[in-house]
């Protein structure tokens, strides 16, 4: 039942996409039925398995689906975990992906690309359940590419505008980067424990603890390795520090496609792989701090980056950056089911925000800069308040999804003593709510710079307001509602290996959501949040000039920040400058001369002439055949008289 | 008592054919193609029992003719294969006015050969098989009579196969005069207690070794490996496209049968022997397939030489005379003629004016005219040069690894550059079709679903290339 | 157990060697001064109408190996009449089935007008 079930949810995705590879007519009504059903079905499912496991999360099954490859002593297999893990996760990515289907329908409506896009979203969708379901590494490693394949076609899917290539190429490049770690590291597993399933490995954990890898005279302890190195993929995919830089660019793509990528699909992807992998990265001790201090740090250097981007879609993906900052903190934290409350909060308010924003950039007609909008609250009254309930849910007011979730992670920090962290996300907040209100003032207040007209009707499409409203609900409630069940009620003591620690910090510290919110009232968070609010108020809404009051002071760090600390140069500029200088010299000398003109072409010469000679034995006459054969014989006997 | 049950099969096919015969001479004209579904009737009634038959098995080698589950494996291949195939030569022959019903009787007059081929115990009964096999073929090749190059192919084959089989019973009857018997078993046993380590050969062994090599060496003409493959390129050109992949599919799994039976069950103990002379004619057939395949202009001699370099590989799988080895060369096998039906089951598809497709630049600017066709036609070329996730790339990766477990270093080397090279003239076709320009002359007698249908059971075969690696596996330890 | 044929091999020997003797002795010993009336070919004492090394119809050979095949049916009859009492029912069977597709192909051969000489 339950087998059937989840090949249901995994492949529907993959059918509709198929469905629609095959399809002849080009009408936009029936792409958009088959690839909305085709994820409808799975959601339904993905919440059916959800609410069952919210009553009983301990069942864990762990099948196989089939045998994919056997070679020689090893067999690879397809298999399916389904865990109160994986459940979760393949909620959030189906319910998500879901609502973004039926926004597309009426965002991509006059695009010609109408069924390519459903195409390449539907097998996205798919790839990432094939990550989530997976119980082997191989299988992770297939929907892990697959993953950033299909980002790459997304984000280039207005593949005539020439930024949109580099983009997607951009986004291509540093995810591979991070797979050849991520490649390196299991293929130290399957070195070392022979194996590639995941049971196998933390089966094996206590004997890989003893062993030591060699690397050129050096040795490694082999745990630390193998998580550094995973961590080096979830990193790319996460978008950490330092291989952060292909996220902001990847805004070039169709804004639902934003709203797939940063919601649910592939940055969750690094988050999700290192909370599957618990029990690894429990022994892995000094790559803990590390994955710590990364996190904090792109929390905290990112948001700072988001204040001074005036694009509505950049702001917010340096936002989703800085929020992922957060989630990696509490996985070196070991607080790992407090980063999937997180991503899972985070998944829904963030892709409400990516929609508003595709509203307002729509409803702008493809203007994206803030400081040239204004006054759209009483023209967009939905996407207004919409917009207000993702926003305030990602600054982490009280009540709100966001504020569950993350005021949890700062309490970590404030709890362990660590207060160095602490202080860094505590700033972080500050920074999360000058941003935010950024956009809200200057969007939503204001002179109406962009003269849209206001129209009596509505102000879009029921399909593109129906998602705002539908994510709104859990973008404002979800935190709440699942609080107590998820994060306390044993939810993840069966998939996740920080049941210990979680349990001890809820009974010390918390006791019930209520108690929890409203100690809040009285944290630091707030107060800070409180600060931010009146300071963006005094900024953005009421103008009132920074670079009067610092002058000079902050022009130089407000040059760092637009710079991206470098990364923009770095990555668009040096790297590929000296990558080309490198390559031309390879390519004249080595591949033009050596390779093209000696090697491949030269034996291509040679063999032709070669075979022009064989041919000229196919006389045609059927005595020198007849002859070939007996010679042929002759030649067989007089093998065996050498012996 | 004799049993008749295990023969079923077989009975069935010579039953209806009896039947169609004398039926098929009372129809007019119009009517002729009824004996045409009963031909395919008979067919999958065939593979029915076949299936059936994997209840009970006569597994008693002492028999004249023994059912293994590895001959009832093959004889449903053989059987489901010619089905599909009489599917594309009917409507070819249709298409193109040609129809007679005797195409497809003496078709199955070359099934029951092979059936007899894959079940004998018995050297002169395999004999036997060879023969109607290759006399029907003899016939089938020389059925476009009105084409001088038809009966020129028939002549030829006919002639050197007479010498091949010359050569067959010639080492038949050197065993037989050595050890006496031409049951399979008894022959091993004899040749088991022979000593052939020593440097002192005596008669009895040397006799031995020339039966070997003769029975061997005509084995390499049937199946068309170097140097006796001369036939090949004329006889494919010579015939119809249909006959071509008639020709190059069933027989050469029949023949891959017998060769994998002969070394395993009767000449097992003269590994050093035979694993000499396969590497001999692994090695030429590969070279000379794949370097002589780079010139050809023709699609039906393209096909023939790509058969020669294929059996080359599939010879390299049974040269390492290890389990492994057999598996690989049946995955080859049953990949290569999977592979080539498709293929050329849709190149029998096309029509360039009012002829069949004869050159390769007939299939100029395919893409432009037919992209799904053009789609297919690529991706089978594909898993012929070896790409994955198709399954010709699983193919040669078990040949390869089977050559490196017996630790045959320079000879997987060899294969794999002889890959690449063999990777040119597939590799053109796909070039022809996607980057020349349209040739107007190009159009389609019917597209048909059968194709898309199997291609994608094909691709699915590729992705999950467990299932056929089990069946071989299967068959190959239950020999 | 080559020793057994032997008796085959000087069979042989002898067979080649007399043969060689015979037509030696008509050879050498013969008188031989050719003409051209005795070179020439002749049919029953008139000369030849045409050259021999002529095209005939392929008829003839359709005749002949139909010929053949009825002709070897009765080879495998003379030896299975021999045992037919030792091989009992499947003997009897056995060759009626043999006979039966025989008759198959006789039907076959005639409904084709095989057996029709215009």
């Amino acid at each position: 039942m339950m087998y059937f079930l989840i090949t249901i949810i995994i492949f529907s995705p993959l059918l509709g996409s198929l469905i629609l590879l095959f399809k002849n007519d080009k009408s936009n009504l029936s792409t958009a039925i088959i690839g909305n059903i085709s994820i409808g079905i799975s959601m339904i499912l993905s919440l059916f398995l959800l609410i069952s496991y919210l009553f009983d999360p301990t069942p864990i099954e762990n099948f196989t689906l089939f045998k994919w490859f056997s070679s020689n002593k090893f067999t690879f297999e397809f298999g399916l975990l389904v865990d109160s893990l994986s459940v979760v996760m393949s909620f959030i990515v189906t319910f998500v992906s879901f609502f973004i289907h039926i926004y597309s329908i009426g965002y991509m409506e006059k695009d010609l690309g109408f069924n390519r896009f459903f195409i390449y979203t539907n097998f996205f969708t798919f790839s990432m359940l094939l990550i989530v379901f997976s119980n082997n590494f191989l299988q992770l490693f297939v929907g892990w590419e697959l993953v950033g394949l299909s980002s790459y076609l997304l984000i280039g899917f207005w593949h005539e505008k020439i930024s949109a290539v580099n983009a997607n190429l951009k986004a291509f490049i540093v995810n591979r980067i991070g797979d050849i770690g991520l490649l390196l590291g299991v293929i130290l597993i399957f070195v070392s424990t022979k194996s590639l399933d995941y049971n196998n490995l933390f089966l094996s954990l206590s004997a890989l603890s003893e062993k030591n890898i060699t690397i050129l005279n050096y040795s490694f302890e082999a745990i630390p390795l193998i998580a550094l190195l995973l961590f080096i993929g979830a990193s790319a995919k996460s978008a950490q520090i330092p291989l952060h830089f292909w996220l902001p660019d990847s805004m070039e793509g169709p804004t639902p496609i934003s709203a797939l990528i940063h919601a649910a699909t592939m940055v969750t992807a690094g988050i999700f792989m290192i909370v599957r992998l618990s029990p690894l990265y429990n022994e892995s001790g000094y790559v803990l701090d590390l994955i710590l201090i990364i996190g904090t740090s792109t929390a905290f250097l990112m948001g700072l980056v988001a204040l001074v981007q005036n694009d509505i879609k950049r702001i917010i993906a340096y936002s989703t950056i800085s929020q992922l900052g957060y989630m990696t903190a509490a996985l070196g934290a070991s607080y790992y089911s407090f980063a999937i409350y997180h991503l899972l909060t985070h998944a829904f308010f963030k892709a409400l925000l990516f929609l508003c924003a595709g509203s307002i950039i729509l409803k702008c007609h493809h203007e994206q800069d803030i400081t040239k909008m204004g006054g759209l609250r009483k023209i967009m009254p939905y996407t207004f308040f919409a917009y207000l309930i993702a926003g305030i849910s990602l600054m982490g007011v009280p009540f709100t999804s966001g504020f569950y979730s993350k005021d949890l992670i700062i309490d970590i920090f404030k709890n362990n003593g660590n207060s160095f962290i602490y202080y860094f996300l505590i700033a972080g907040v500050f920074i999360t709510t000058l941003y935010t209100s950024k956009i809200f003032f200057k969007v939503f207040f204001g002179d109406n710079k962009l003269k849209i007209e206001d129209s009596t009707e509505l102000e879009h499409k029921d399909v593109i307001l129906m998602p705002l409203i539908a994510l709104a609900i859990p973008s404002m409630f979800i935190g709440l509602a699942l609080f107590d069940s998820m994060l306390f009620n044993n939810y993840f003591a069966g998939s996740t290996s920080d049941f210990n620690i979680t349990s001890n910090f809820y009974n010390n510290y918390i006791i019930s959501a209520f108690s929890f919110t409203v100690h809040a009232f009285t944290s630091l968070s707030f107060f800070v949040l409180v600060i931010g609010v009146i300071t963006s108020y005094l900024i953005y809404y009421k103008e009132i000039d920074l670079s009067k009051i610092f002058e000079g002071k902050l022009s130089l760090i407000k040059k760092i920040l637009e710079s991206e600390y470098g990364f923009i140069n770095l990555s668009n500029n040096y790297i590929p400058l000296y990558f080309k200088k490198i390559a031309n010299i390879l390519w004249i000398k080595s591949d033009v001369n050596i390779i093209d003109n000696l090697i491949v072409n030269g034996i291509a010469n040679q063999i032709k002439k070669i075979s022009t000679r064989i041919r000229l034995i196919q006389t045609g006459y059927i005595y020198h055949y007849a002859f070939t054969m007996i010679i042929g014989l002759m030649l067989f006997l007089l093998v065996f008289f050498n012996f | 008592m004799i049993n008749f049950l295990y023969i079923i099969p077989e009975i069935i096919i010579m039953t209806v054919l009896s039947f169609v015969i004398v039926l098929d001479s009372f129809f007019s004209k119009n009517n002729k193609k009824i004996s045409y579904y009963f031909v395919q009737l008979s067919l999958f009634l065939c593979s029915y029992y076949i299936i059936d038959n994997f209840n009970f098995l006569n597994k008693n080698t002492s028999n004249l003719y023994n059912t293994s589950i590895f001959s009832n494996i093959f004889k449903l291949f053989i059987t489901l294969s010619l089905a599909l195939i009489l599917h594309y030569t009917y409507k070819f022959l249709q298409y193109f006015k040609k129809y007679e019903s005797e195409y497809f009787m003496i078709a199955l007059f070359a099934l029951i050969g092979m059936m007899i081929m894959v079940s004998s115990e018995h050297l002169l009964l395999l004999y036997l098989g060879i023969e109607l096999l290759s006399l029907s073929l003899y016939s089938l090749i020389s059925f476009n009579r009105d084409s001088i190059f038809s009966s020129e192919a028939a002549i030829k084959y006919y002639i050197l196969g007479a010498i091949a089989s010359g050569f067959l019973l010639f080492g038949i009857s050197l065993i037989y005069g050595l050890t006496g018997s031409l049951y399979y078993v008894e022959i091993s046993n004899q040749i088991s207690s022979l000593n052939f380590s020593s440097s002192e050969y005596t008669l009895h062994a040397v006799g031995l070794i020339f039966a070997l090599t003769f029975i061997l060496i005509s084995l390499a003409f049937k199946f068309g490996a170097a140097p006796f493959h001369m036939w090949i390129p004329d006889v494919y050109h010579g015939s119809l496209i249909t006959t071509t992949l008639l020709l190059s599919t069933v027989p050469k799994i029949a023949v891959f049968i017998i060769i994998i039976k002969i070394i395993n069950s009767i000449f097992s103990n003269l590994y050093i022997f035979w694993a000499d002379i396969l590497f001999i004619l692994s090695i030429l057939s590969i070279i000379v397939g794949n370097v002589t395949a780079i010139v050809q202009t023709n699609i039906k001699r393209m096909l023939a030489y790509s058969t020669i370099a294929n059996i080359g590989f599939i010879l390299l799988g049974i040269f390492t005379g290890s389990i492994e080895g057999y598996k690989a060369a049946m995955f080859y096998t049953i990949t290569y003629v999977l592979f080539t039906i498709a293929a050329f089951g849709l190149l029998s598809e096309l029509k360039n004016g009012e002829s069949p497709i004869e050159e390769i630049t007939n299939l100029s600017g395919l893409n432009k005219q037919y992209p799904i066709l053009a789609f297919i036609f690529m991706l089978l070329m594909l898993s012929f040069i070896g790409i994955p996730p198709l399954l010709g790339f699983h193919a040669k990766l078990f040949i390869i690894q089977s050559l490196i477990l017996t630790s045959n270093i320079f000879l997987s080397i060899f294969a794999v550059l002889m890959t690449v090279i063999g990777s040119y003239y597939y590799l053109r076709v796909i070039k022809v079709m996607y980057f020349d320009n349209l040739d107007n002359k190009l159009s389609c007698i019917s597209t048909s679903y059968i194709t898309y249908l199997y291609v994608f059971l094909l691709v699915l075969l590729g992705l999950f290339p467990d299932i056929l690696g089990q069946i071989s596996y299967y068959s190959i330890s239950n020999l | 157990m080559l020793l057994e044929y032997l008796p085959v091999l000087i069979f042989l020997i002898f067979a080649i060697i007399f043969a060689a003797i015979m037509l030696s002795i008509g050879f050498t010993l013969g008188k031989n001064n050719p003409n051209t009336e005795k070179n020439s070919p002749y049919e029953c004492g008139f000369e030849a109408f045409e050259d021999s090394r002529m095209k005939f119809d392929v008829r003839y050979y359709l005749v002949a190996i139909l010929f053949i095949i009825f002709d070897l049916e009765i080879a495998f009859l003379f030896p299975w009449a021999v045992v037919v009492h030792e091989i009992g029912f499947i003997g009897i069977i056995s060759m009626a089935l043999f006979l039966l597709i025989l008759v198959v192909g006789f039907i076959y051969e005639w409904k084709k007008g095989a057996l029709e000489w215009d």
